[in-house]
């Protein structure tokens, strides 16, 4: 701003007073941001001792103009004579910083979602946690990335990176690959994670480097070994767990029991599972694009149409229902949403407003706590990655 | 003159893009991706050279697919089947399979295999989109509106190609006043036709001529009429050399329909100059929205008092630059229409390309100053005013890439300025019907 002001100075000389017609903004900086900026224009021209007046009839003009390019947003001031609209005395830009903006839930309804936004990023982020709050509330925060695992620290409200490990994979990539950060059940120090062709064990703050080991998969007619399961369901890891395709972007079917008959469900890309005494239930969001039920049953009691394919499941404290949370349908290019679904007597119905994002969901894990989930979506507008914890609480 | 933002753009994505219904959202791999194209690719042999424009263009898009690298120039660095595709059958000009890599280092492609028709006139690929029989092709911006109407699935990129007015030849002379000079000199005598008065690095007498024509030509144009009603909307008027969306400041270089004012003042600067004939306006003979663009500009020009002569230029065929240049010769072709990509979507980027080309062309001769790519605001509004001062170049309309695309493709991003199709990303929703009967 200083910059800005000097400009405008050398521009209005040895004019001592500048009247400014109405800013006009084109740009995503908020209103409340524009009177800032106006103001600290002010301050900074007073300090050159030019006063801003509103003058009817002045003799210096100056029109500011916010805009945005694609390197971000702009200040435009233009310098004119009020006898020549046409003149130009001078043209001063200077680019801006955008100030970050989190996104919040409504509200008003028996349950509601929220959202606490975390952190962002320009990489692509497969998973987050934070070792010492389910919530995201702590001060350290564990990032996976394709082929590292970044360990950060909040300093002064603001993420810096402390070190990161190297995932070094000996096989090709995969185009939508995902990825999984899981608290070792025997060891509180210790976290273990998922990539596609990869389970890596480390510690939860990073002082020792990650050991990795293939989740080895020959193909057909060679022996088939199906590689690591990963656990859907960090609370009941029993009941939800399963192989992911390292090749692909889903869940090969997982080992169901439904009586004394173990079946393979169908492939996935995400589910939910439910246990009620002996009997296990689960959601599974398939390849299909439909999401099915299968309750007691090899074969599904129930589908769930306009579902999109990352769907987890979550409690609340005020309701004892099977509550599952449900992305959107539309591809990455769109914006997305978060819907809460109570499912009881085979049939699913959404509670309470929906939970919007700039862009699509791209990853959606349950938290330690079952009562939340790490969301991964990816803004539209920035382009950024965003990492959210979205809850669900009760409206009183 | 008022300043004003067009957000044309914003509004074809809206209105056009009829929004297929959504089944899915996480990839989805299989299916054989079909594209059409209207140029036609020989080889994608580096050695071999591409014949036309359209070509070396369609070359930069099919090259990368099957090329891990695909050099700045154009050309592949690597061995063949580096890229995310393998080609498995090539039909020199007219047809190319290609499967998909399972060992590419960046991931398989989502989908099984790409076919690519060739050759394909625009109105065949049109119809091919309705009846459902392809996925994917170009649209002409000027014909994005209509299609959309028809029902077909579009999708438009920021506007980042320049269609604009150039001098020919290297008659500017080094001063970026000389304009003013002219002006003040009083009546200048000079050929309208583009033949050379005088020398490219002295102060140039034909060079302050074609100024005023093309300050004349500036004032006169209706480049809002040329949005509207050629392009259909589908564009933005251009004042400057870099649209709003990536400098955030096109609105220093207006672009609004001439007033009265305007055309008056584009009359007495064509009398200063006592044009001995028309000016002649070079298009590309194979470019029918040139050839509308510079059939609105006579009409804008004879409105203002202005003679112009619109000229078909020959571009197409073996050695199209050379014959492009012997055929501005030829018809002693003044001011020709160009079209030019931005080659990146940072300003600084692009604009030092544009740079490159305009004082290797209508500003050669004149000592360009040192551009850095990381340059600022002010700069970059500084070196483009400094181009447009000399009214050598006269920004005209920014176009979009336009594409039509099936109900089943998804995650196409119309790709930016430097970017190419993103075959690899996208994938097919099998889910989605496709209208019954007709394959």
């Amino acid at each position: 701003m200083s910059q800005l002001a000097d400009k405008i100075a050398a521009a209005v000389r040895p004019a001592r007073s500048l009247t400014f017609n109405a800013v006009e903004n084109v740009s995503s900086i908020s209103p409340a941001d524009v009177t800032l900026l106006r103001h600290l224009l002010e301050a900074e021209l007073a300090a050159r001792k030019i006063r801003v007046v509103q003058d009817p009839l002045p003799e210096t003009l100056g029109d500011i103009k916010i805009s945005e390019g694609v390197e971000g947003p702009l200040m435009t001031v233009e310098i004119h004579r009020s006898d020549d609209v046409d003149s130009r005395e001078g043209i001063a830009i200077v680019a801006l910083q955008k100030r970050a903006v989190t996104s919040s839930a409504e509200g008003g309804v028996p349950l509601i979602l929220q959202r606490r936004f975390i952190f962002a990023q320009a990489e692509p982020i497969l998973d987050f946690v934070s070792p010492d709050a389910p919530d995201g509330a702590g001060t350290r925060l564990l990032v996976l990335e394709r082929d590292r695992v970044d360990y950060l620290r909040l300093d002064q409200a603001r993420w810096s990176v402390d070190h990161s490990s190297a995932v070094k994979s000996r096989f090709h990539a995969v185009r939508d690959p995902r990825g999984l950060i899981a608290k070792d059940k025997n060891d509180d120090e210790a976290i273990q994670i998922y990539l596609p062709q990869e389970t890596c064990i480390g510690s939860g703050h990073g002082q020792t480097d990650l050991g990795c080991s293939p989740s080895v998969r020959a193909k057909p007619p060679a022996v088939l070994f199906m590689g690591h399961m990963w656990p859907l369901n960090p609370a009941e890891p029993r009941i939800f767990s399963a192989p992911y395709d390292p090749d692909r972007n889903y869940f090969e079917g997982l080992e169901a029991n439904f009586g004394d008959s173990a079946v393979r469900l169908p492939a996935f890309y995400s589910g939910a599972a439910m246990s009620e005494g002996h009997r296990d239930s689960w959601i599974l969001a398939e390849l299909d694009g439909k999401a099915r039920l299968y309750d007691g049953s090899p074969s599904a009691t129930a589908p769930f149409s306009s579902w999109g394919d990352n769907l987890v499941g979550v409690s609340a404290d005020c309701d004892p229902s099977w509550l599952v949370l449900v992305s959107g349908t539309g591809d990455w290019t769109v914006r997305d949403t978060l819907r809460i679904y109570r499912v009881a007597e085979h049939q699913a119905a959404t509670v309470g407003q929906p939970l919007e994002f700039a862009g699509p969901v791209l990853a959606l894990w349950p938290a330690e706590d079952g009562k939340s989930a790490r969301v991964v979506s990816r803004n539209l507008q920035t382009g950024m990655y965003e990492g959210s914890i979205v809850s669900v609480s009760c409206s009183n | 003159m008022k300043v004003r933002l067009y957000l044309f753009l914003a509004a074809i994505s809206v209105a056009l893009a009829a929004a297929p219904a959504w089944t899915a959202r996480r990839p989805r791999y299989g299916g054989t991706l079909r594209v059409e194209i209207g140029a036609s690719v020989a080889s994608l042999d580096p050695v071999v050279t591409a014949s036309s424009p359209e070509e070396t263009a369609a070359l930069a898009q099919i090259g990368p697919l099957v090329f891990e690298h695909w050099g700045a120039v154009d050309a592949p660095i690597g061995a063949a089947g580096t890229g995310p595709f393998r080609v498995t059958s090539w039909d020199a000009g007219k047809w190319a399979e290609l499967v998909a890599n399972e060992e590419f280092r960046e991931g398989r492609p989502f989908v099984d295999g790409i076919e690519i028709a060739m050759g394909r006139a625009a109105h065949e690929r049109l119809v091919d989109l309705e009846l459902s029989k392809t996925d994917l092709t170009d649209i002409p911006p000027q014909d994005a509106r209509r299609a959309a109407e028809r029902g077909v699935r579009v999708s438009a990129s920021q506007p980042d190609e320049l269609l604009a007015l150039v001098f020919v030849g290297g008659n500017a002379g080094p001063n970026g006043a000389a304009a003013t000079s002219a002006r003040s000199a009083g009546k200048v005598t000079g050929q309208a036709t583009g033949q050379k008065t005088g020398q490219a690095n002295g102060p140039s007498r034909g060079g302050a001529v074609e100024q005023v024509m093309g300050q004349a030509l500036s004032l006169a144009i209706d480049r809002v009429a040329i949005v509207n009603f050629i392009l259909q909307k589908t564009g933005e008027p251009a004042g400057g050399l870099l649209p709003q969306w990536s400098s955030g400041t096109a609105f220093l270089f207006p672009a609004a329909a001439p007033g009265a004012a305007d055309l008056e003042h584009a009359k007495e600067l064509w009398k200063q100059i006592a044009a001995s004939g028309p000016l002649v306006l070079g298009y590309d003979s194979a470019d029918s929205l040139e050839q509308s663009v510079a059939e609105r500009i006579v009409v804008n020009a004879k409105e203002a008092g202005v003679a112009v002569r619109a000229q078909a230029v020959p571009v197409a065929g073996a050695g199209a630059e050379k014959s492009r240049g012997a055929g501005l010769q030829a018809g002693h072709v003044g001011v020709q229409l160009v079209r030019w990509r931005m080659t990146s979507p940072l300003p600084g980027v692009a604009l030092k390309d544009f740079l490159a080309r305009i004082y290797a062309g209508p500003l050669a001769g004149v000592e360009a100053g040192a551009f850095p790519e990381s340059a600022s605001p002010e700069d970059i509004y500084g070196a483009q005013r400094a181009v447009l001062n000399t009214y050598r170049v006269v920004p005209l309309v920014w176009l979009p890439q336009v594409y039509g695309l099936s109900a089943r493709l998804r995650d196409w991003k119309a790709p930016g300025p430097g970017e190419n199709w993103p075959l690899a990303d996208v994938w097919l929703d099998a889910e989605t019907q496709t209208p019954t009967g007709v394959q």
